[in-house]
């Protein structure tokens, strides 16, 4: 997503899960250009892009296998 | 309406799908499931969402045997944001490959092993029948608790009859006034709606 400005009015809250049975292994990647990881209300970002990348798969639930889990509860907009 | 309903055979060759099945496990290179949003361009938007939630998931259970599912929640507890010059661009990939696979193999098993299925549905008849025995009783706990009420309350039923009835013959005593052949005409009917066809004249009377 691209915007030439942006604005929030409020600071968002946003949370993202993931689920899976038997296991799962998820991840989440953004690059952001000129908007911080945590935003502030009322600011005019300028010339903002981000990428986001979200993947949640099945996989087998192996105890050796190391999770990666990348879900939070403060994943900052957009 | 047109039945748009494709066999698998046809389905590949609808204009627009690009998914393509597994092949003894190994991963397809197009998605099962795609959704693209190539180019979005707006030039103002004004967004004010609460609790906003998208729910993706995928769930595929075979009786009691296997039960996979995966998924992701997003949620918005609340966004307000003016965004201008906005070009965006979305895509969803779902791959199913080991998903079939995982069914495929359940199901070549329980083809090889058809008493696996007798030994899953056993269990669940023994646990129907119970349930059914347990409906069957208290059907008849709460039938016998009906009978033996009714009897108690037969006794109230007559006295609240009686004396309905004799208050009833106190609030239509005007009605009892009106000519034989009229409320042997309204015999049957419910007294309520015999009240208020007789007030019906006393409200067009009524002074403006």
């Amino acid at each position: 997503m691209e915007a030439e400005n942006l604005r929030f009015r409020e600071v968002p809250r946003t949370e993202i899960h993931f689920s899976g049975t038997p296991d799962y292994e998820s991840a989440t990647v953004d690059r952001r250009r000129n908007l911080p990881d945590r935003v502030s209300k009322d600011i005019d970002y300028h010339d903002v892009r981000v990428d986001y990348l979200l993947t949640n798969r099945l996989r087998n639930s192996n105890p050796s296998q190391k999770r990666q889990r990348a879900a939070g509860t403060d994943m900052s907009p957009p | 309406m047109e039945d748009q309903t494709l066999s698998t055979a046809e389905l590949p060759e609808r204009q627009g799908y690009t998914g393509r099945p597994g092949r003894g496990g190994e991963p397809s290179a197009e998605p099962d499931v795609l959704l693209d949003v190539p180019q979005l361009r707006v030039d103002e938007i004004i967004l004010e969402v609460e609790d906003l939630r998208a729910h993706v998931s995928v769930q595929a259970d075979v009786l009691n045997l296997l039960r996979l599912s995966v998924g992701a929640d997003v949620q918005l507890g609340g966004v307000h944001l003016e965004i201008k010059g906005v070009e965006a661009q979305a895509l969803l990939k779902v791959r199913l490959d080991k998903v079939a696979e995982i069914i495929n193999r359940v199901l070549a098993t329980i083809d090889r092993n058809p008493e696996i299925v007798a030994q899953i549905v056993a269990p669940l008849g023994a646990a129907a029948s119970e349930l059914e025995g347990t409906v069957g009783s208290s059907v008849e706990e709460v039938a016998g608790a009906v009978g033996s009420a009714s009897v108690d309350l037969d006794p109230s039923v007559a006295e609240m009859t009686g004396a309905s009835a004799e208050s009833s013959a106190i609030a239509e005593e005007p009605a009892d006034a009106e000519p034989q052949d009229k409320a042997g005409a309204d015999e049957g009917t419910p007294r309520g709606s015999r009240r208020r066809r007789k007030q019906e004249p006393n409200t067009e009377e009524a002074p403006p």
